[in-house]
């Protein structure tokens, strides 16, 4: 007697193995487009003014210190390197080792902060301000907001760096947490990477 | 190769296209000169391919589902476009 043949097996899935894992909460990326929109809009402010008079705020742009900007760069891009290992050991299960990366990307953006804070006091002590010039207006404008987000950003990578302290073991909701933490500090990079460009790169 | 070496490519990439901004960008101009625009161009140019890098690698955006990936490749091309364009004419 012959054997019912068996029936073929399902095709593959296409995507199974490759269906992605969305990173962080929606809502947080919501946050971010919806930030990231509003910067769009200040920047295009800022080059419609510009236009304008474009030697003086050539001029303006040029008393900017080019190596304080691009140290500035140096410590969010390695800030933000640091937080995506961090959420790349945190998925692994290594919360000692996110906590410390953590820590480090903490460190990055201080300095950060530090050279911010250093370069707005040698305005000050130049006498530069808001109303030096319709640029220097909109730099400490904007990059003020932009300090704000950072601020926001150290909080925040702070309290969660204290939280993996005590754990040992990680939740996915904590993954998904730092992951979304992680997103907000990308955004704040992502900011800062176009407003060093329009203000110490664009004269 | 492992999302730890991705990373950390994607940082030294990010530093270099900085670095090459800045060389492009040079020295300012004279005083009562303007800078050619087209360098104006190049330097946002630069930004917004660090930009996508950020969005990319550290981001993860390639995880996110088409919609977020096509908002976030308009902001991105999009602002480059306008900006630029305000820049080589000025209104």
């Amino acid at each position: 007697m012959s054997q019912p043949a068996s029936p073929p097996p399902p095709p593959p899935q296409r995507n199974a193995a490759r269906k992605p894992r969305f990173p962080g909460e929606e809502g947080v990326w919501m946050f971010v487009l919806g930030d990231l929109a509003v910067f769009g809009l200040f920047f295009a402010t800022y080059l419609a003014y510009r236009a304008a008079d474009p030697a003086g705020y050539g001029a303006a742009s040029a008393s900017l210190s080019v190596t304080a900007g691009a140290f500035n760069t140096l410590m969010l891009l390695t800030s933000s390197w640091l937080v995506a290992l961090a959420v790349l050991a945190a998925r692994g299960g290594a919360a000692g080792r996110a906590r410390r990366l953590l820590y480090a990307a903490i460190g990055f953006g201080l300095a950060f902060a530090a050279g911010k804070i250093s370069e707005y006091a040698a305005k000050a002590g130049d006498g530069v301000g808001v109303e030096t010039h319709e640029f220097f207006m909109f730099y400490f404008v904007f990059t003020g907001i932009h300090f704000v987000h950072v601020s926001v950003g150290l909080i925040l990578l702070t309290i969660l760096a204290q939280t993996l302290r005590k754990r040992r073991a990680l939740e996915a909701g904590q993954v998904r947490t730092l992951e979304s933490a992680g997103l907000y500090w990308h955004m704040v990079d992502l900011l800062w990477i176009v407003l060093f460009a329009l203000f110490y790169l664009v004269r | 190769m492992t999302a730890a070496v991705k990373l950390t490519l994607a940082w030294l990439a990010l530093c270099l296209v900085t670095a090459a901004s800045i060389l492009l960008a040079g020295e300012p101009p004279a005083p009562g000169a303007t800078q050619p625009a087209s360098l104006g161009v190049a330097a946002l140019g630069g930004a917004f391919a660090k930009a996508y890098l950020v969005m990319r690698f550290f981001m993860e955006l390639g995880a996110t589902p088409w919609p977020w990936r096509a908002a976030f490749a308009a902001w991105c091309v999009g602002l480059f476009v306008i900006l630029s364009a305000m820049l080589l004419w000025p209104a």
